[in-house]
């Protein structure tokens, strides 16, 4: 009796062992759609494929930046047929940090894409490479999203920065990937720390590389440019864009038609580039699905422009007829995918803007009068050389070519926030405006709020003034 | 082991030396006709057999047997004395109507009630089988306490949310688990089940219920149990069922023709803006003084001609939808073989255009049964086609419960038969595409000539747009399901069995969708020649299970069993999507009409993966049960679960329950209590877990997806990971009584209980510069506190007359009472807060319209009022919470010789949910849309009106204005037939049974909520599709 009840247990025991030990490699399951972190970073494919990610991200970012400063400013206007109410709390300048999403949804995309580019500087280190091939290749990798980095940062500033002196309330600089709960930076160490990834970019990417759909170095140097501007550092701007002035010449304006159908590359430093599937950009302003109006280009921009003459005009903008005017920036060029087109990021038209600019800064009128020129001859035909009498009239030329050459670009609400001005709607434009037609730099609408979530989230950060 | 074969093998040549003497005899129902396959066998031997044909038994049986026992299903059993030299033995069985509602069928267990610590709750198959819906968790609405069933789609075949004591998780799975025959099937995929094919609904609420299916058992179990034959005369029925179904009555005012022009008059004369023609043509708009008399003339004519215009969008998108359902079945064996199969066609369609199901369904259930071993094969195939409208659920206006609110009441969809919509570039369109006049640079006097030729449109188009897009597009699916379970015993000693079950649930789901070139939608695609895609989804669930039951009674006080088993289960699933573009006209609706990677840009997408699910268990199970003289019963439950959901070290994990019974009508004391029949006392105590949504949520990955392509390149993105994650434990403790009094025509039960979960899994919010907005961490605790009852009383309860009513209801208290480190996390308008229950409102507190400007008020958080709109620094949590505390369900029945009529409601009540259908019809920014009636009548106009809509231009907001009562009784269900009398069916000779019924689903709703229908299963209402109100007429013959 005793050795059987031995056994029996000696039995019950062995099969439980060997039951529980075949359980657990049952349960040995991986998932099989996606990669564990830890391999990403053994090889360069793998790197190569979190590169190709971080761009995928920081593409949606910009989009929303684009839609964000165009609902706020002037550029755009909202009509009647817009009965979606997509948009409206933030054209009306109603948004709080929890309503009117629009108003803030690149700040948390930028740091999505930042999390993105970050775990890509933190684990590069450890990517192996087998000759001096791969060895460059992870070296541009490594510069590509060290100036990604920057370019989100700088993004972020220019949408959420209490404004652009030194001591302003920047935005937080992420330099690794974490979960934490991080507080403002000020404008002034943003930027410090943009122009160090920047420097270092440069030493990593080789010249080699030119492809304008990615990072380049031209790239680098535009970025590096445009901060210099924010700064002041006009010697600077003025030495930055003139290389790529020289290295990257404006556009004819065939060329420049071609740039808008994404049939053609003239003038284009870096864009982000759609493809098909990808979101179109396009949707926004105009809804394929109803051949409704989202958002309309102004009056008072389409009324800037010498419209028989400026090849900008037919470029930026359709007329539908009827009175119907939409954005013809952003529709493509492939008639089988409308709306669909590249963001185009950085072109030699700003360079000169930025170099004009410096240029009437610094006093020199006559050459911020000859690179504003440049351009205007370049976009109008028959146009003929305007003269500058004071700084202040070139200055205000400058901003107005600004809204013009760079409108629905995302640059009109950073240019009137760097210069303190309201942007004030003219009445035909605000129409569904419920009253919205002026926002002074006074109003805490002139600051884009930090979104409640982040806010709710992370109660080290700062929320801009008034919200 | 050895040893115990060897005294068997002993032993039975000893026995056989015994004396032996035949008994016979015959078995009979209450009125005296044979009962066979009634199982006859000697007590406390195994000696057994079954009654044949004629009821007749003969069974040689030891001297030593003192008692036979007779045992049937439906029937109550029997014990007769065989002592002395009786041989004889005729006995008569009586039908208990109660006798399966005795019997809680656990999925591993068969349990007496009055043996049973766990709460649970059975619905039966007259309360199942001939609903005329093809969804089965939408047919539990009501019928249980504590289950809470809402479908979130009048779509015939849509899932319901269900849920058990109260909602369990935060963002974890709240859904019970589905047991069919014995297997884990998937929660919400009932379309292709066949609700006549079931026997019972088991649901399942305790952690002594529910402790045996461990790490997914803390949502509750419903064990579905499917039709078993039944021995004697092979039964074969047909039943048919016809009927139609319309919307219910919703409280649904939008502005005729006549309000809306005037609207539109009058916010132009007011505001100067022009929404529509009731103002752009106006003679009293100073932008048309300077018109010619002939112009005039002309817009006055138009006017007129307008105001004629009185679309029913409402009749246009809704119809009449039409239903049917046959039925073949047939069930029969002896004494070893039983079979139930049936054969079911059900075709219905949906009350909105396009949207139906169609479903074929087969079922083979067999039993086999011999003194030793018994086993159950269940077999059901099910193959479902539906066809879905477009967008639905969604506000845009393409969902037509959409559109039938925007659509204006001029807009005349059809001109000359010709549908006219806002995309088309070519026909009556024409004109008006390139002169729109509510073009703000077009609100003065046209500019551009008026062709009187052609078709000038004044409105939106979206109502015609939506009937464009339901008209160029098609969306469909269609399931095959197969469930197949086998459940098997041998019987190894008189006390020692052998269980086993295995078993497979199938689903193949495979969508398509079609784009039809040469439409407007069509030119909307890559391509503009419209597209087709096929979705194609497989889910396979495998699970087997089995080990030893070791079952002794010990005198005649105590009983024992114990069970010991081991079970593995396996989900994974399949998926892959492809679009195709291009369509070849005559080739639509199939793959081989796509124009396929042409340099014309035809390039088809696809997507999918093999993971989804992807998981496994691995479990040891044990159960105990301990009986004393029958008056006071242990229940104890115990599994050891692996599961690959939770990070490896904390990958094992025992869950157990222990609960006890007393009886307590079995006390001496009670033997005077004449007034009692029954009181059972019961109560329980253990800890399960509920599954996580997703099935790798702790490891952090890359993933790929549209969202990591750029360029034309496929990249990889990092997805959050918590190593930390583990389970959410629920601890449930549950004290219930069962009691019938007044000859058991009043029978009740009371549950309450207390259930706390802890490592509730959160989406903590996260901050963004982290890369994710949220990320799952274990940090709350919540618990759900409540009470249940049903109870039945049959008033009258004679030979012809039964007056019968019933009721249950479940109260549950939900709290959220730590949330870790945070006290609150706001998730879009609503609050995860401690101290409130979940799915609590967060918004900003509407305080009325100021009465001097019109404009909108609230309040701020120190009770001040203010124009000023602050959804961060005013919104509160006052409006409670959008899932119902009170739920249950009444009923009635009556009787009259063949006669009956049953009626059913079912209720909800406490919650509120957010009206999003209110924001968009009473909103200024969708004014070109129609807009509620009560902005035309009540809408704020001069200082002094006191309303509670506020002036035309002023900004509309989200607010607790919206946040509205949803509370609603449903008559759910009335049903009345005509049980053909046997004595008339007799003159037939070839029908055995006939009933004839017409019964009505939803008959009425009694709610505030404005609106199609109240019940759905989210905070908010966007346009779902309601639930409808069918009349069937039914026929059911049995030969």
């Amino acid at each position: 009796m005793n050795s059987n009840k031995f056994f029996k247990y000696f039995l019950c025991t062995l099969l439980s062992a060997i039951a529980l030990s075949s359980c657990q490699k049952y349960l040995d399951k991986e998932p099989i759609d996606s990669v564990p972190e830890v391999a990403i970073f053994e090889s360069l494919i793998g790197l190569q494929n979190a590169i190709t990610g971080a761009y995928a991200g920081v593409s949606p970012a910009v989009e929303d930046e684009i839609y964000q400063t165009a609902l706020v400013t002037d550029e755009a206007t909202l009509p009647t047929e817009n009965n979606t109410g997509r948009g409206v709390i933030v054209y009306r300048w109603q948004y709080d940090a929890g309503t009117g999403g629009e108003a803030n949804a690149s700040f948390r995309d930028f740091y999505f894409a930042l999390n993105r580019i970050n775990k890509i500087l933190d684990n590069i280190g450890s990517v192996p490479v087998k000759d001096a091939a791969e060895d460059a290749t992870k070296k541009q990798i490594q510069g590509e999203a060290l100036a990604l980095r920057a370019y989100c940062h700088f993004e972020l500033l220019r949408s959420f920065s209490a404004g652009f002196n030194g001591t302003d309330l920047g935005v937080t600089y992420m330099e690794r990937s974490e979960i934490a709960s991080p507080s403002r930076a000020t404008t002034a160490v943003v930027l410090t720390k943009a122009k160090a990834d920047l420097s270092l970019a440069l030493t990593l990417l080789p010249t080699s590389f030119t492809l304008n759909t990615r990072f380049t170095r031209n790239a680098v140097i535009a970025l590096q440019a445009q901060i210099a501007l924010y700064e002041k550092d006009w010697d600077g701007a003025i030495s930055l864009s003139s290389q790529l002035i020289t290295a990257v010449p404006l556009a004819t304006q065939a060329q420049f038609q071609a740039i808008w159908k994404d049939a053609g590359n003239a003038e284009v430093i870096w864009k982000l580039k759609r493809n098909v599937g990808d979101n179109r950009i396009g949707d926004t302003y105009f809804d394929r699905t109803q051949n409704k109006i989202i958002y309309a280009p102004s009056k008072e921009l389409r009324d800037t422009y010498d419209q028989a003459n400026d090849v900008r005009y037919g470029a930026y903008v359709l007329d539908l007829g009827g009175g119907r005017y939409t954005l013809n920036k952003y529709r493509g060029g492939d008639a089988a995918n409308l709306n669909l087109a590249d963001i185009k990021v950085f072109r030699t038209a700003e360079i000169y803007l930025i170099r004009a600019e410096a240029y009437a800064e610094k006093n020199n009128l006559s050459a911020g009068a000859a690179d504003l020129n440049a351009l205007r001859r370049a976009r109008i035909t028959g146009y003929a050389d305007e003269v500058f009498a004071t700084k202040d009239a070139l200055v205000n030329a400058i901003m107005t070519e600004r809204f013009k050459e760079l409108a629905f670009e995302k640059s009109r609400y950073f240019d009137l926030k760097r210069r303190l001005l309201p942007v004030t709607r003219i009445p035909e434009d605000a129409i569904n405006a419920l009253g919205a037609i002026e926002l002074t730099p006074a109003k805490r609408e002139y600051l884009m709020p930090i979104p409640l979530a982040e806010i709710n989230a992370n109660g080290n950060m700062q929320q801009n003034t008034g919200f | 082991m050895k040893r115990l074969l060897l005294l068997v093998a002993f032993m039975l040549p000893v026995a056989l030396l015994f004396a032996q003497r035949t008994v016979t005899g015959k078995v009979t129902d209450e009125k005296g006709a044979p009962l066979s396959g009634v199982s006859v066998s000697a007590k406390g031997t195994r000696v057994g057999t079954s009654t044949n044909i004629n009821g007749d038994f003969s069974l040689n049986v030891p001297a030593n047997a003192r008692t036979l026992v007779f045992t049937s299903i439906g029937f109550q059993s029997r014990e007769a004395s065989i002592s002395g030299s009786n041989t004889t033995v005729n006995i008569r069985l009586e039908v208990s109507a109660t006798e399966s509602e005795n019997i809680i069928l656990t999925g591993y267990t068969r349990e007496r009630a009055s043996k049973y610590s766990g709460s649970a709750s059975k619905v039966s198959s007259e309360r199942i089988n001939n609903i005329p819906n093809a969804s089965l968790d939408q047919i539990l609405q009501g019928r249980a306490p504590g289950l809470y069933s809402v479908a979130g789609s009048g779509q015939p075949g849509a899932a319901a949310t269900v849920l058990i004591r109260g909602a369990g998780s935060i963002s974890g799975v709240t859904a019970p688990l589905y047991i069919m025959d014995g297997i884990p099937i998937e929660a919400g995929v009932f379309q292709s089940l066949n609700p006549s094919d079931i026997e019972s609904v088991d649901v399942l609420k305790d952690a002594s219920s529910t402790a045996l299916y461990g790490s997914r058992g803390a949502n509750g179990v419903i064990v579905i149990t499917s039709k078993r034959g039944k021995a004697g005369k092979t039964v074969f029925s047909i039943k048919s069922q016809y009927g139609y179904a319309n919307r219910t009555t919703p409280k649904f005012e939008m502005m005729n023709t006549q309000e809306r022009l005037q609207f539109e008059k009058e916010v132009g004369q007011e505001f100067g803006v022009t929404i529509g023609p009731g103002w752009y043509l106006s003679k009293d708009n100073p932008a048309n003084a300077g018109l010619s008399t002939a112009q005039q003339t002309e817009m006055d004519r138009r006017l007129d001609s307008l105001n004629h215009n009185n679309t029913d969008w409402v009749d246009l998108f809704f119809r009449t939808g039409k239903f049917q359902e046959h039925e073949l079945s047939a069930s029969g064996g002896n004494d070893k073989v039983r079979f139930y199969t049936s054969f079911n066609y059900y075709n219905q369609e949906g009350i909105a255009y396009r949207s139906d199901l169609e479903r074929y369904t087969f079922r083979g259930n067999l039993d086999f049964s011999s003194s030793r071993f018994t086993a159950s094969i269940s077999t059901g195939i099910g193959f479902t086609k539906r066809n879905f409208i477009e967008s639905e659920n969604t506000t845009a206006i393409t969902n037509p419960f959409s559109s039938a609110y925007y659509a204006l009441p001029y807009e005349q969809p059809y001109v000359d038969g010709v549908l006219v919509a806002s995309g088309m570039a070519s026909g009556p369109r024409l004109a008006a595409a390139t002169y729109n006049p509510l073009l703000p640079s077009n609100t003065g006097a046209p500019t551009v000539p008026i062709l009187p030729s052609r078709v000038l449109v004044y409105d939106q188009r979206e109502g015609s747009d939506a009937l464009e897009r339901l008209a160029s597009t098609t969306s469909a699916n269609n399931q095959l399901k197969g469930t197949i379970s086998g459940n098997f015993r041998l019987k190894l000693t008189n006390e020692l069995s052998a269980q086993g079950t295995i078993g497979l649930d199938f689903r193949e789901t495979v969508g398509d969708r079609l784009i039809k070139p040469g439409t407007h939608t069509g030119t909307l695609v890559t391509g503009l020649r419209g597209s087709f895609s096929e979705n194609f989804a497989r889910n396979i669930q495998i699970a087997a299970n089995g080990g030893l039951v070791y079952a002794k009674t010990i005198g005649q006080d105590h009983s024992f069993e114990v069970m010991g088993l081991f079970e593995v289960l396996r989900d994974w699933g399949h998926n892959f999507t492809y679009v195709g573009f291009g369509i070849d006209p005559l080739r639509q609706g199939t793959p081989s009409g796509i124009t396929a990677g042409s340099t014309a840009g035809f390039i088809p997408t696809v997507a999918g993966g093999r993971a989804v699910p992807n998981r496994a268990y691995a479990a040891f199970i044990g159960a105990g049960k301990y009986s004393f003289k029958d008056k006071y019963t242990l229940n104890l439950s115990y599994r050891y679960d692996g599961a690959t959901q939770v990070p490896e070290e904390r990958r094992w994990k025992g869950f157990y329950a222990a609960g006890a019974t007393w009886n307590v009508m079995k006390e001496k004391f009670m033997t005077n209590v004449n007034f009692l029949n029954s009181l059972l006392l019961r109560a329980s105590h253990g800890q399960t877990a509920a599954q996580f949504v997703n099935d790798f949520a702790y490891l952090a990955n890359y993933a790929g997806g549209a969202g990591a392509r750029y360029d034309g390149i496929q990249g990889l993105a990092p997805t959050f990971g918590n190593t930390a994650l583990q389970w959410e434990y629920t601890t449930t403790t549950n004290i219930g009584t069962d009691l019938s009094f007044w000859q058991r025509r009043v029978r009740m039960k009371v549950d309450v209980y207390n259930k706390k979960t802890i490592n509730v899994v959160i989406n903590q919010n996260l901050s963004f510069t982290s890369g994710f907005a949220a990320g799952q961490i274990n940090a709350g605790t919540m618990v759900n506190k409540g009470i249940e009852s049903e109870f039945s009383v049959d008033i009258v309860r004679s030979k012809d007359v039964l007056v019968a009513v019933g009721a249950n209801f479940g109260y549950n208290k939900n709290r959220i009472t730590s949330l870790g480190s945070v006290n609150e996390f706001i998730q879009g308008t609503g609050i995860i807060r401690v101290g409130l229950p979940l799915g609590s409102h967060y918004i900003v507190k509407w305080a009325g319209v100021d009465p001097l400007t019109g404009n909108p008020q609230y309040y701020n958080r120190d009770g001040s009022i203010t124009t000023t709109y602050d959804r961060a620094n005013q919104s509160v949590a006052e409006f409670g919470t959008s899932i119902p505390p009170f739920t249950g369900g009444f009923n009635a029945s009556l009787r009259f010789k063949g006669f009956y009529v049953e009626a059913f409601f079912s209720f909800a009540s406490g919650f509120k949910r957010f009206n999003n259908e209110d924001f968009f019809n009473e909103n200024i920014t969708f004014a070109t849309s129609n807009q509620s009636r009560r902005v035309f009548t009540d809408r704020w106009k001069k200082p002094g009106d006191v309303t509670d809509i506020q002036r035309y231009n002023s900004s509309r907001q989200f607010s607790s204005k919206d946040v509205q009562d949803a509370s609603f009784i449903r008559f759910r269900n009335l049903n009345v037939g005509y049980v053909v009398p046997a004595s008339v069916l007799s003159r037939l000779k070839v029908i055995s049974g006939a009933t004839l019924y017409i019964q009505g689903q939803n008959i009425a709703t009694f709610t505030k909520w404005r609106q199609f229908d109240p019940e759905d299963g989210n905070n908010i209402a966007a346009f779902e599709y309601p639930a409808n109100r069918m009349i069937t007429f039914g026929i059911k013959l049995d030969f």
